[in-house]
């Protein structure tokens, strides 16, 4: 056995051989028990390399990992609020706090949200709306109708079935985080979560304070229990769009 | 600091999964397979990419890199692979399966390997790279990859036959 017929068993092996000198390759492997043997063992050399080294969960990208990428898109995205606070903690503090909107209904368009009591949920059809049909973005707000702004961050299929979205609503000065999750039965989008980012007084007055660890961590908290996997990729998520989701 | 474009973060963030996958099989140990995966975003978000860089190809890059660099700091390799590792109070040797000997002979030998060939034959071997593509995530001519690739499989496999002839 010598090298070059090494070479060409690996090339063979991985595919790089061009049709003429596999053909060859093949005609010698049936005349030569030698070659064929190397070949097998080459084979089951690959074989057990997959198995050592692709066990189950071994692509399992830790959801703090993803939202270093995530955070980075947020950060580079200039509109009209002053500061974010990275979910890695990069050590900007802001006044954040949890508003535990949990149970807050964003209703499709065919609802009317009249409850007013807050920002994000006076305009939900809006929001429902931008959520229904916003492709996530690192760069782009989409401008809802009552002067706010929305930008999705991302989409993820949660634990019972039903699509997610994480996403931004900006309105004024004052600035929100949140997740909301679609109904498969009426396709309502549901907040399952939603944290204050900012607001003017945390950024200017005399009662800046640090944000508590738990607060924007809530969101990657909750991603975390709940994504079933990776966040979907621009087509995944474009095509779900495309077809309302289903 | 040098930021990514919407459309460089996303490709990267479609290939965190292979990259993850990459990250163990580099190191053999889920943990050090996370800390690897994060040391190379943070490096890729600190360090940037040029505008014409292929996303995916330039993380694996880093992602090597990163991990020559921590083979260098630590001078030891990391123990591999966890998977087929014994725990403390496991079965002795002789009831393990034939085929855990096997997985673990060969994740032994191939630590034993040189670097270089290590990360082409997992490239190509593993990960299904393309030799093209492992030769430009290495930065290497293609013809080196492959030479690289077929003596790794030549110490491989006469390393597990005289293992299987003990």
């Amino acid at each position: 056995m010598t090298e070059h017929d090494f070479e060409l068993l690996s090339q063979y092996l991985d595919g790089e051989l061009g049709d003429a000198e596999a053909a060859a390759l093949e005609q010698r492997l049936a005349n030569e028990p030698g070659l064929r043997s190397t070949l097998d063992s080459m084979r089951r050399v690959d074989d057990d390399l997959r198995a050592a080294l692709h066990p189950p969960g071994c692509d399992r990208v830790p959801r703090h990992v993803a939202a270093l990428l995530e955070e980075a898109g947020a950060k580079s995205n200039v509109v009209p609020f002053p500061s974010r606070r990275g979910r890695a903690g990069v050590g900007l503090a802001v006044a954040a706090s949890l508003l535990a909107a949990v149970g807050l209904w964003l209703a499709p368009q065919w609802q009317v949200a009249e409850r007013g009591a807050h920002p994000a949920d006076a305009a939900n059809d809006l929001v429902a709306q931008a959520l229904e049909n916003t492709p996530s973005s690192a760069d782009e707000w989409t401008p809802l109708d009552d002067g706010g702004q929305l930008r999705a961050v991302l989409s993820f299929a949660g634990a019972s079935g039903q699509w997610c979205r994480e996403y931004q609503l900006g309105r004024g000065t004052e600035q929100w985080r949140g997740v909301a999750c679609r109904s498969r039965d009426s396709g309502a989008w549901h907040t399952q979560v939603l944290v204050e980012e900012h607001s003017a007084a945390a950024a200017t007055g005399a009662d800046y304070q640090p944000a508590g660890a738990g607060d924007l961590d809530t969101i990657s908290n909750y991603i975390g229990e709940h994504a079933t996997d990776i966040p979907l990729s621009a087509s995944e998520e474009s095509e779900l769009i495309a077809n309302d989701w289903q | 600091m040098p930021s990514l474009s919407g459309s460089q973060r996303a490709a990267l963030l479609d290939e965190l999964s292979g990259l993850r996958r990459f990250c163990f099989s580099l190191t053999g140990s889920q943990a050090d397979a996370d800390d690897l995966l994060q040391a190379t975003v943070e490096k890729v978000l600190e360090k940037g990419m040029p505008d014409d860089a292929h996303p995916a190809k330039w993380a694996y890059r880093v992602c090597k890199n990163a991990w020559i660099d921590e083979l260098r700091a630590r001078e030891v390799r990391q123990r591999y692979p966890e998977q087929v590792e014994e725990p403390d109070g496991a079965p002795s040797a002789e009831l393990v399966a034939g085929r855990e000997r096997q997985v673990s002979a060969v994740g032994e030998a191939m630590e034993a390997l040189p670097t270089e060939q290590r990360l082409a034959l997992t490239l190509v071997a593993v990960e299904g790279k393309t030799y093209a593509e492992a030769a430009d995530i290495l930065e290497v001519p293609v013809g080196t990859i492959m030479s690289r690739i077929a003596r790794a499989r030549r110490q491989l496999a006469d390393t597990i036959d005289v293992s299987h002839d003990d």
